[in-house]
């Protein structure tokens, strides 16, 4: 643990909202959302689904517009998408089909002002840190899903930028391979430390990964608490001193559901609906 | 298998696979040889006549020269709608304004027969090569545009918003996202109108008047030379084939060799 690298700026979001126009009016998602990332942390943001957790990193990076409140990264305040300030790890891994896996790490180096070897070296060490090497001539339509995802998470890496976004970036993988992943994402984390951002809907992963929890409410959302996670580093997923913790988030995550008179079928339906 | 092994299963599979094609070819090929025998010679003539006729071409000079005019016509005129095509069908699917008010012209432009526009090209441009390249440029565009925009408005914009936060730059989102994005649709337009382009080049080279395929076609057809007639027609046909077989499908197989390949069995 001495070795490691400490990089990464505070995020502030302070008093976001957010609403957007529906067929029936004003659908107000986001109510006033006020937390702080320390810089080097890793935050886990969780929420019921359709609570906004997705709109509020959108914000945060920039790509949508708030309606009210102030992103503050460092001592700067973020309007716009700030190129090089972010990397994102989306829900998909949103490669570019036509490049290969080499070629899409390219493709968002090519705009930081690096010589072409230095690209190749640290596309190299990326993909060989992530386990990636021999794929590197691959195109993205001959790996599997977590292959994609893992490239998706070597690009954000290569991209070395102090914070990272993640929108659910495990979620519509099968849970042996997103375990996999987890670990990997903690192990490459943990030698060096970034700012990281991560949305999810599951309790066990927001234990598993983040110093901090940031649970949210229903539409509209607010912060209902935020929960440290005092578990020494390193971790293993589903491992017995976790069960605490993660018995402890569940009953917050209920009482939150209950106080916002929440059912989870009312959930169910949502889901059904979008 | 060894490599070599493998190279030679896979044309074997190659040729299986194109061999329906060969058998349509060599059905035809049948059919014809069965109506030369029931039919008087001007309404089938044999192919020996056919190919006696296009040779003669040859030794004249008519061959290629009536070949070359027809040709760069088309090319000029297609490549002109491809580029053309493919800037209005981007402009369409970006800008909502655009798309309202370009959409309904191209409709207009689709539903005048093309013989009209020869005539339209007749008095506006008289007996030019302009006039021909027009009407052939004004039935491949609008195919073209209509497939560009489609594609325009199936572009990933989660590609486009992941591009955005690595800080690419505008320019480079339009070379390497939006281009190779919508280069399918092109390709699908060319698909459905090159043929299309050929005949037409026909149709307005005898309606205009310039010399060429088509010319010589109406020309041999009012001297009552069936023969020569047909022996044009399989030149048409041979430089249809090979436009698409031997330039489009290669640069598109070249252009999107990314794609999985489809191979079943």
């Amino acid at each position: 643990m001495n070795k490691e690298v400490k990089a990464g700026k505070t995020i502030e979001v302070i008093g976001i909202e957010k609403s957007f126009k529906s067929r029936d009016g004003i659908l107000k998602v986001l109510d006033g959302i006020t937390f702080k990332v320390d810089a080097a942390s890793l935050v886990c943001i969780l929420g019921p689904s359709g609570s906004g957790k997705s709109v509020t990193l959108h914000i945060i990076s920039g790509l949508l517009q708030k309606d009210k409140g102030k992103i503050m990264i460092g001592n700067e305040e973020v309007r716009k998408v700030k190129p090089g300030l972010f990397s994102f790890v989306f829900q998909n891994p949103r490669l570019l089909p036509w490049l290969t896996v080499e070629g899409n790490i390219k493709y968002i180096l090519r705009y930081t002002g690096k010589t072409n070897k230095e690209m190749n070296e640290i596309i190299d060490k990326v993909l060989d840190t992530m386990h990636l090497l021999p794929f590197k001539k691959y195109y993205p339509h001959q790996l599997s899903g977590g292959m994609q995802q893992r490239v998706a998470l070597a690009r954000a890496w290569a991209f070395n930028s102090d914070i990272i976004l993640m929108d659910e970036p495990f979620s519509s993988l099968d849970e042996i391979t997103a375990i996999a992943l987890r670990e990997e994402l903690l192990r490459i984390w943990e030698r060096k430390r970034k700012t990281i951002i991560f949305v999810t809907h599951n309790i066990a992963e927001a234990c598993y990964l983040a110093d901090k929890i940031v649970l949210l409410t229903p539409k509209p959302t607010k912060v209902f608490k935020e929960v440290l996670v005092p578990l020494e580093r390193p971790r293993v997923f589903g491992e017995d001193r976790s069960y605490e913790v993660v018995k402890k988030v569940f009953k917050l995550f209920e009482e939150c559901l209950s106080s916002y008179k929440v059912t989870r079928e009312d959930l169910m339906q949502e889901e059904e609906i979008r | 298998m060894n490599e070599n092994q493998l190279k030679s299963h896979k044309e074997f599979v190659y040729l299986i696979k194109q061999s329906p094609a060969i058998l349509a070819l060599i059905f035809v090929a049948v059919i014809w040889y069965i109506l030369t025998l029931i039919f008087p010679p001007y309404m089938f003539p044999p192919f020996t006549d056919i190919f006696k006729t296009i040779f003669s071409f040859y030794k004249n000079g008519d061959l290629w020269v009536n070949v070359y005019n027809t040709t760069w016509r088309v090319f000029v005129a297609f490549g002109t709608a491809v580029a053309m095509g493919t800037i209005v069908g981007m402009i369409m699917g970006f800008f909502s304004l655009m798309e309202a008010g370009i959409k309904p012209l191209l409709f207009v432009i689709q539903t005048i027969a093309s013989i009209v526009w020869c005539f339209f090209a007749v008095i506006w441009f008289s007996s030019t090569n302009f006039a021909v390249i027009f009407v052939v440029f004004i039935v491949g565009f609008p195919i073209i545009t209509i497939n560009v925009w489609e594609g325009t408005k199936n572009i990933d914009l989660g590609l486009e918003d992941m591009a955005k936060i690595f800080g690419v730059p505008q320019k480079a989102r339009i070379r390497g996202i939006i281009i190779p994005s919508v280069l399918p649709y092109i390709f699908a337009g060319i698909r459905s109108s090159l043929s299309y382009c050929w005949k037409v080049a026909i149709l307005a080279e005898l309606m205009v008047g310039m010399k060429g395929i088509g010319y010589w076609m109406n020309y041999s057809w009012g001297q009552a030379e069936f023969t020569e007639v047909y022996a044009w027609v399989l030149v048409m046909v041979v430089l249809m084939l090979m436009s698409e077989y031997l330039l489009i499908r290669p640069l598109e197989a070249w252009l999107m060799r990314w794609r999985p390949k489809r191979e079943r069995g």
